[in-house]
């Protein structure tokens, strides 16, 4: 069943198709509100947040959109408010160092690495280092697969601006892997 | 590598290069080992980002969620029902005052057959009273059952709103 087929049963007011609905993307929109919020319990309480917008507003949703875009739009920007509110600074990559520090215990080689997810872990490290709008960007391109139009109408930049930081952060994680020593990309190159 | 070069790539993995870009990426690959290896650190780096893993919530979460749906109903009907419920009990109750008052000077010969006994009935009625009684109990517990049924029908509209997001 396809997501407008949910939404017109929940109108109905079927309710455990709204349940169908949040467990469809309830890891999308936690890991976009985890990308901003940086920290579990927000996360969790805010994406909850999200969902009962989202239920209260269903009836204001006239699939200009793709559900999912306007899902994301409520998510992002519940998370952004909440972060005003908490006075947590929306940082983007040009305005902060990005801390992160990768240590290789694990005695794999380049080719396990890869196999076991390990590079996976690594780039998920660098991501929660990122500042929050560009670690929310980089997750809605690559989890979310959103378009650069849906990404525009998800955060309220222009075309144009998301494409230029997408384009930054993917050369700045590119520039991080290459840096670090134990990182398999340098030996497998 | 210049960044003019490094964006080409990137448009090229992700699959927005025109045909004129798309036949210089590739002439590129094709002729300089310094722009391939730096294409295959971008698509190892591309090809990790899609396959990130997604972030779960608690095993709770939809039920949380679902949880929380008839608590909002409760808190969101009982605010409104009581202030519109109050409103509507001072409007009714002049509007039925006059009401009542209206038979008394009706001449009923001057009515429809069909109105005749209910004009009668409700003189009498009210020639049995004095006007105070009529406004001390008769006006306000015709409100009251007036009001009972609005609430049902109320209660019943704004529970279907609700679901209805």
């Amino acid at each position: 069943m396809n997501d407008q087929d949910l939404i017109n049963l929940v109108l109905r007011g079927q309710r455990r198709a709204f349940a169908q609905l949040v467990d469809r993307y309830k890891d999308y929109v936690f890991t976009v509100v985890l990308r901003l919020v940086k920290n579990r319990e927000e996360a969790e309480e805010i994406a909850m947040d999200v969902f009962m917008k989202v239920h209260k507003n269903l009836r204001h949703f006239h699939g200009k959109s793709k559900f999912s875009t306007w899902l994301y739009s409520i998510a992002y920007r519940t998370s952004v408010d909440y972060l005003r509110v908490k006075k947590r600074p929306v940082i983007s990559l040009d305005q902060e160092e990005i801390p992160w520090q990768i240590t290789d215990d694990s005695g794999q080689g380049p080719m396990q690495k890869l196999q076991a997810g390990e590079l996976s872990r690594e780039i998920n490290l660098l991501i929660q280092g990122l500042g929050a709008n560009d670690a929310a960007l980089i997750s809605l391109f690559y989890l979310q697969e959103q378009s650069i139009d849906e990404i525009a109408t998800i955060t309220g930049l222009s075309k144009s601006n998301v494409k230029v930081r997408l384009f930054r952060i993917r050369q700045k994680l590119k520039e991080l892997l290459e840096k670090t020593d134990t990182h398999p990309l340098k030996d497998w190159l | 590598m210049s960044v003019m070069e490094e964006t080409l790539l990137w448009k090229y993995i992700d699959g927005d290069c025109t045909p004129q870009e798309l036949a210089l990426v590739e002439k590129m690959l094709a002729e300089e080992e310094r722009i391939r290896q730096h294409f295959n650190t971008m698509k190892l780096l591309h090809g990790d980002l899609l396959n990130l893993e997604m972030q779960q919530p608690s095993m709770r979460f939809t039920a949380n969620v679902m949880e929380q749906l008839p608590v909002l109903k409760g808190t969101q009907l009982l605010a409104s029902r009581w202030v519109l419920l109050t409103a509507l009990f001072l409007a009714t109750v002049p509007f039925l005052a006059l009401l009542f008052k209206i038979p008394v000077g009706i001449n009923t010969e001057e009515l429809p057959s069909q109105w005749v006994e209910w004009a009668e009935s409700t003189q009498s009625l009210m020639l049995a009273q004095n006007w105070t009684s009529v406004l001390s109990w008769i006006v306000p517990i015709t409100a009251l059952v007036f009001l009972f049924f609005v609430d049902r029908i109320y209660q019943q509209t704004e529970e279907q709103k609700y679901i209805t997001g």
